[in-house]
């Protein structure tokens, strides 16, 4: 049984509730990200409070609860389009030298991308060996060898697509924990 | 929910931002309501995202893709992490076959920067086997090279090991420019933090020698250093000797004469060779030179 009366609005089992909130919450973000909104994250957080400050006593369950948050992320979005209408805001990198954006990238961003690339690649290297050596292949390889990999794995290309997302959603979340673990040891 | 090859093209106008409004509608009610249709979507967008990364996307496309992904700092954000997994991948797939399967390592590079046509892979193929071949060619001419070198060293030794009395009677000529100082540089991280090496040059004809640790597991055909000095000068652009590289690779050590270092703010960038012939960069180095 769920304890919080916000997750017991997702399911009566605690773990099956956190893995739809969870789920609800990238869908969110997700949505705001294709709809250019500032601060996604913060948005997809703002549309969870919304829900969690209702008291809803009729709900008739998780399909009624996700209908209703994608009425609240429309309005958040309506909101977030209103508020950056009223100013514009000036680029970050105004006063960025000029000389060296011509350049192309500066020193710290390339120093950015090559912290980047060597998490990943210590994630990589958490993965299982099959789940690593399909993911360099779906990276490197042509399309012949991913309906090769479908075929031995005998799923779908819908099935295939599926599960490179999985992985990549595990690669994404392993670079996302060191690196705020590198942020706090800095 | 399968996506059919239809609702794909829709998906991708989505993705990109050029849907209508009610077809933008449906398709964000349909992955609200379903998880499995959701994950496909994700899943095309990472496919559009490598091909993009691995320039495997028609010019079109790539240039609505190219617009509506850097238009966000959030969308961007996934277009470096999967520039991150493709980098990432090669080195990867490089390290896992580092001498036996180098057939492995040619096809994956000619499949992330090749055609999806039957004809311009052969022609790929037929330029990677050409440039194989030339490799392979200057690789023994330049072992043969070094070979030669070694020995005309030796011969020059012997030499002047047998100078005439009359030479012995002459003063030797300096041959070597004087080292006056030597400094370590640690690699710039930012140019904000504050923590620039200072640096004093002694007064003298001479060079200053500056010791450069590379990141690790980095190793290119050769290396550049280019010196700037801040704002917008740039001093110097040298291509480092051989016997530039020490500590078994993790290091460099390069040297500025010292008539070249006037006080100011100086960073040193290194470049390597990789493979393609391309200098490529490695690592950047912040000093200050004070009086």
């Amino acid at each position: 049984m769920a304890g919080d009366p916000f997750l017991a609005l997702f399911d009566p089992d605690a773990r099956e509730a956190t893995r739809k909130c969870e789920a609800l919450r990238r869908k969110l973000v997700f949505y705001f990200q294709h709809h250019l909104i500032p601060e996604p994250e913060d948005e997809a957080q703002e549309v969870l409070l919304r829900i969690e400050k209702k008291s809803f006593t009729d709900l008739g369950g998780y399909d009624d609860l996700v209908r209703l948050s994608f009425g609240f992320a429309r309005n958040v979005a309506a909101e977030s389009r209103r508020r950056s209408g009223r100013f514009e805001e000036l680029p970050e990198d105004l006063d960025r030298d000029i000389r060296v954006s011509t350049k192309g990238k500066s020193p710290e961003e390339r120093v950015l991308d090559k912290e980047r690339e060597d998490l990943v690649r210590a994630c990589l290297l958490t993965l299982s060996s099959e789940d690593r050596q399909f993911f360099l292949s779906w990276y490197l390889e042509e399309k012949t060898a991913h309906k090769e990999h479908a075929k031995r794995l005998q799923v779908s290309a819908n099935g295939l697509r599926i599960r490179i997302h999985r992985l990549l959603r595990q690669v994404q979340d392993c670079v996302a924990k060191r690196s705020r673990k590198q942020k706090h040891l800095k | 929910m399968e996506i059919t090859p239809d609702a794909e093209d829709r998906i991708i106008r989505y993705l990109l931002g050029d849907l209508p409004a009610a077809e933008s509608l449906e398709i964000e009610k349909a992955y609200f309501s379903d998880d499995e249709y959701f994950e496909s979507i994700q899943g095309l967008e990472a496919e559009l995202l490598r091909n993009f990364v691995t320039d495997r996307m028609p010019p079109d496309l790539r240039r609505r893709f190219s617009k509506h992904y850097q238009s966000s700092p959030d969308l961007l954000k996934k277009l470096e992490f999967a520039r991150a997994s493709a980098a990432a991948s090669i080195n990867l797939r490089a390290a896992e076959s580092p001498s036996g399967n180098r057939v492995g390592i040619v096809r994956s590079i000619v499949s992330v920067f090749g055609f999806r046509f039957p004809a311009f892979q052969f022609a790929m193929a037929s330029v990677a086997v050409v440039a194989a071949v030339v490799v392979m060619f200057f690789w023994r001419q330049n072992t043969r090279l070094k070979v030669e070198v070694a020995q005309l060293e030796r011969t020059n030794h012997s030499l002047a090991e047998q100078r005439s009395p009359v030479d012995q009677t002459r003063p030797a000529k300096p041959t070597e420019v004087p080292i006056l100082a030597s400094f370590v540089l640690m690699p710039g991280i930012s140019r904000d933090q504050g923590q620039v090496k200072s640096i004093v040059v002694p007064k003298g004809q001479g060079v200053i020698e500056f010791k450069l640790p590379l990141p690790s597991g980095v190793a290119y055909l050769a290396y550049r250093a280019i010196l700037e000095k801040q704002p917008n000068d740039q001093i110097s652009s040298r291509d480092l000797p051989v016997d530039a590289v020490v500590d078994s690779g993790h290091a460099l050590i390069d040297h500025i004469p010292s008539a070249g270092l006037t006080p100011g703010r100086y960073i040193l960038y290194v470049n390597g060779k990789n493979e393609r012939g391309e200098f490529e960069d490695v690592q950047y180095y912040v000093f200050a030179v004070k009086n």
